[in-house]
């Protein structure tokens, strides 16, 4: 019983990381897509859209979140 | 869950694609530069993946899960994060550089998938996905 309760806490413990990574996954893929497929090259404003995402996930990446 | 592996196979396919491509044929300024948007959005995906294991509790605490987040391992991943960025922002720069000789914006990107490539084999041992 008590293994179960420690497995649901996990388990919602984690569910909101893993909804969200799963969204931006899925929005970086959408993103990569529409770049791939245009027949140009990369254009400064969707480099300077993806440096500013990787700039924001590094700054998380730094961050001890604590408990 | 499947849907997150299946997005970061795919992200790697296109910049293993990318790269086939860029071997066999001219060297072109457009597929050079999507080899190198390719190479720095797989980098975001790893990163993404990354700060999913830096969210969770801490290990090595009585109270702390199963799936917990050890600080070596966070800081493998920042390590192996700093040195794809380095070589993704190289590729970045050198396919937006004017003027600059598509062999050498190619070699670029060769590297900067390299970099990802090293950075995904720690975020598979290690990502959310276990």
């Amino acid at each position: 019983m008590l293994a179960v309760i420690g497995l649901i806490q996990e388990i919602i413990t984690l569910a909101p990381v893993l909804v969200k990574t799963g969204a931006d996954l899925a929005g970086l893929w959408g993103k990569v897509d529409e770049v791939m497929s245009a027949n140009r090259v990369v254009g400064d404003a969707d480099w300077d859209a993806l440096d500013a995402q990787i700039a924001a996930l590094k700054a998380d990446l730094a961050k001890d979140p604590g408990q | 869950m499947k849907r997150m592996i299946v997005l970061c196979v795919a992200a790697l396919l296109v910049t293993s694609c990318t790269a086939a491509k860029i071997a066999t044929q001219p060297v072109d300024m457009t597929t050079v530069s999507k080899g190198a948007y390719a190479a720095r959005s797989a980098y975001e995906g790893l990163l993404i993946l990354a700060v999913a294991y830096n969210q969770r509790p801490p290990c090595g605490q009585p109270t702390s899960p199963v799936v917990c987040r050890n600080a070596e391992v966070v800081l493998a991943l920042r390590k192996a994060s700093e040195v794809a960025d380095t070589a993704t922002g190289a590729a970045e720069q050198a396919v937006r550089r004017v003027g600059v000789d598509p062999s050498v914006a190619q070699a670029a990107v060769v590297a900067a998938q390299s970099s990802v490539e090293a950075f995904k084999k720690i975020t598979d041992i290690y990502s959310p996905k276990q």
